[in-house]
């Protein structure tokens, strides 16, 4: 017997991006962002500006258990309803940073009521551009409201400021990036 | 007489409807946003009447979507195997 398939690790230390886009043309018809809505300066590559635990949302699927009929002596399952989650995301923020500068990129995109798309792009290194043909996962969202809070404690502390994100439809993944 | 103040003016939620320079998609933002982005303020509703953003006005769907993406290295993972 030849041996088993191993596939190479798709490694993702330092080779993973998350970058926020005002809007994705495409979403609707399952088609991933064009090169232009993934590079728009409206957009905002968050990837060093999110604090270690980054974005993570998460999907639920429940497992529900069939009717069991009369004589039956075990009982099975059925696939139920799926859940996807959205979660909190903490991000650098400097109270004293003037409108518009790198130090409040984040607190001044990432208000309450804010939709758009969050895109992760996995197994690529981080300073790679955003070129068609790359895959990418795609999750609309909603943002609440930001509040400023301390990352880290005493000597390794760091200005920060945390928020929600709600997924309002489902993600789709691993869509190619349009020309 | 006063100097005439040229800051686009939000409306009452906070927003301003603006085309996206980069993309040409028309979209609605906070105006906290403004800065950030090759944004041209319009002379628009942002919200609606409910006072949610209005949805976002795409310049146009991408033509010919691509789907089959980037091929796997095929020589790559076979040496690995």
């Amino acid at each position: 017997m030849p041996e088993p398939l191993k596939p190479a690790a798709a490694k993702l230390f330092g080779r993973a991006n998350w970058v926020y886009v005002p809007t994705v043309s495409g979403f609707a018809t399952g088609t991933g962002p064009t090169v232009a809505e993934a590079t728009a300066s409206s957009g905002l590559d968050i990837s060093r500006i999110l604090f270690e635990g980054g974005i993570e949302p998460t999907q639920n699927t429940n497992l529900v258990e069939q009717q069991r009929r009369f004589a039956d002596t075990t009982v099975n399952q059925f696939i139920g309803q799926t859940t996807y989650t959205g979660g909190t995301f903490v991000f650098q923020f400097d109270q004293q940073g003037a409108a518009g500068s790198d130090g409040v990129k984040a607190w001044e995109t990432f208000r309450l009521g804010v939709s758009g798309f969050f895109l992760r792009r996995m197994n690529v290194a981080r300073a790679t551009n955003f070129t068609a043909g790359q895959f990418v996962d795609v999750f609309k969202v909603e943002t609440g409201p930001a509040m400023p809070i301390a990352q880290g404690s005493g000597e390794n502390a760091e200005g920060a400021a945390s928020a929600s994100f709600a997924l309002t439809a489902d993600p789709i993944f691993k869509v190619a990036i349009q020309a | 007489m006063p100097a005439k103040s040229s800051a686009p003016v939000p409306d009452e939620y906070g927003r301003l409807r603006v085309l996206d320079e980069d993309t040409g998609h028309t979209l609605t933002i906070h105006a906290e946003a403004l800065p950030h982005g090759r944004f041209k303020v319009l002379d628009e509703p942002a919200s609606d009447l409910s006072g949610d953003p209005l949805s976002p006005v795409h310049h146009e769907s991408p033509v010919e979507p691509t789907t089959s993406g980037q091929q796997a290295e095929t020589s790559k993972e076979k040496a690995h195997a």
